[in-house]
């Protein structure tokens, strides 16, 4: 049923391509959805929502989307409009739940790493990864979007700047504070793994 | 000097390039990406929209509508009923586009289980009177004293997630009775008189699906559905069918928006002390809530 419903979703994605077509250079949520979701859940889990509300933020993220009217574009890329909404969603969610960011688990992180890695690759790798997302947690949320976007996302500063809202010379700003303020809990994560970890 | 990404400078620490490099590189997420877009397009239609969106807005309501459509009719074997599903669901698709949005409520498209009174498909179901079952005294038609509001169910915890992230977890039993007892229930109110037009909707035909969970929230959408169609005409009718909903589908999809539908009928029948008690409960329940702004507009004087 599965398949079948996201066939359907798919039929209809087509269908309505044309309807867009027709008007302005806009995306709507559910096409926004079908080629973003991926990267929006990613984006959230880096930001430091808990992985089991995952699935509701990705939902507050393109319910938002759409009532926006959908992407239209412009300067902004569609992945970096859909981070200022992430970005807002996870502060509210932080701000209303009040539970720790950081707590991305040990099987999260094993997922995330690369399928054809081997098991010990993955043990390292899972290390890794675990001291990106806690020195990314060490960050303020904005200056975590803009580090997240820039050095992992391989996004341009322009398009993180037209995406947030947000000057580009902030953009700059908020990278370089990032940079040093990852590098130095990056740098005790590896000096003291045992005591960091959870 | 060019500004290029950590892991792309050589100066960077060796470690610490390798660890962004292996983080770049990390696949997405686990994310359950057809299951989340299913749900977001049964959602999608109750959502209401901000007010300067257009065309991408009216294409997305269309393409909502249609998904459900076709979502529901791939459970389906009957051909025949198919056809006159599809044949509703362009009516009332093209109600939808010609219908002026309301000021402050945007575009609304009803799920395609819904026909309205303009639709030329629907057949008006009279309420027969003694068709309807005994209900409780909470869901009696008209404005009924405030103490008689019906409360959230205990089941809802304060802090929990959303209660709609727990699509397809209904137990079959569940699943069944809720085929059966939701067509009764649109029924079984007790009419004010007027003769409503509702269609019937899949739930009151359909056979139970092999999917729980499509099913299940085929079968939710549809109520939904019902609900809205009554708020308009019947908002005692609609709060009734609501809280029948939140006792059906107690662990479903659509608990926020079922909710939100109560709160708007309770507005309509100027049931203000108990709409104030609910909307609160609400606001605090769902701050990010879509609808969080028009039960906010509902509490003002």
């Amino acid at each position: 049923m599965k398949d079948s419903a996201a066939a359907a979703i798919q039929e209809i994605d087509e269908a309505c391509s044309a309807v867009h077509a027709m008007g302005e250079d806009r995306l709507d949520a559910g096409t926004l959805f079908r080629a973003h979701g991926h990267f929006v859940a990613s984006f959230l889990v880096k930001l430091g929502v808990d992985p089991s509300e995952l699935e509701d933020a990705v939902q507050d993220v393109f319910v938002v989307a759409h009532q926006r009217g959908g992407f239209v574009a412009g300067a902004a890329r569609p992945t970096t409009w859909l981070a200022e909404i992430a970005c807002r969603v996870a502060s509210t969610r932080r701000r209303t739940r009040r539970r720790r960011p950081e707590a991305v688990g040990d099987q999260e992180l094993a997922l995330a790493a690369s399928p054809q890695s081997l098991p010990s690759d993955v043990a390292e790798a899972s290390q890794g990864l675990r001291r990106v997302q806690q020195a990314l947690m060490t960050l303020e949320l904005g200056y975590r979007a803009v580090f997240i976007l820039y050095e992992l996302e391989g996004e341009s500063c322009e398009t993180i700047a037209a995406g947030l809202g947000i000057p580009v010379g902030t953009v700059y700003s908020r990278l370089h504070k990032a940079r040093k303020q990852f590098s130095e809990a990056h740098a005790r994560l590896v000096a003291a793994p045992a005591r960091s970890a959870r | 000097m060019t500004l290029r990404p950590l892991r792309e400078d050589p100066t960077t620490n060796e470690l610490l390039r390798r660890d962004l490099e292996e983080a770049a590189r990390a696949p997405h997420a686990p994310f359950d990406l057809d299951r989340a877009m299913e749900r977001f397009a049964a959602t999608l239609p109750l959502v209401p929209l901000a007010a300067d969106t257009s065309v991408g807005t009216a294409a997305g309501a269309v393409k909502s509508l249609l998904t459900k459509a076709v979502s529901i009719l791939r459970g389906w074997k009957g051909a025949v009923v198919g056809l006159l599903f599809v044949g509703s669901g362009v009516c009332l698709a093209v109600n939808i586009l010609q219908r002026a949005p309301a000021p402050g409520v945007g575009q609304e498209p009803g799920p395609p289980s819904q026909a309205r009174p303009a639709s030329p498909s629907a057949a008006p179901v009279p309420v027969p009177e003694s068709a309807a079952p005994s209900l409780p005294p909470a869901v009696a038609p008209g404005p009924a004293p405030e103490s008689a509001a019906p409360s959230l169910p205990p089941a809802a915890p304060k802090e929990a997630p959303r209660p709609h992230r727990r699509i397809g977890q209904a137990p079959a039993a569940r699943s069944q009775r809720s085929v059966e007892d939701t067509a009764p229930s649109a029924a079984a109110l007790p009419s004010s008189g007027k003769e409503v037009r509702v269609a019937e909707t899949p739930v009151q035909r359909e056979p139970p699906r092999s999917s729980q969970s499509a099913g299940t929230l085929a079968q939710e959408v549809a109520q939904l559905a019902q609900v809205k169609a009554l708020l308009e005409v019947d908002p005692a009718r609609a709060l009734a069918l609501a809280q029948r909903g939140h006792e059906l589908f107690a662990e479903g999809a659509l608990y926020e928006e079922r909710e939100a539908m109560a709160l708007l009928a309770l507005g309509r029948l100027g049931r203000t002390e108990a709409l104030r008690v609910r909307a609160e409960r609400f606001l605090v329940r769902y701050p990010t809530s879509a609808f969080h702004e028009r039960i906010r507009g509902l509490l003002k004087p």
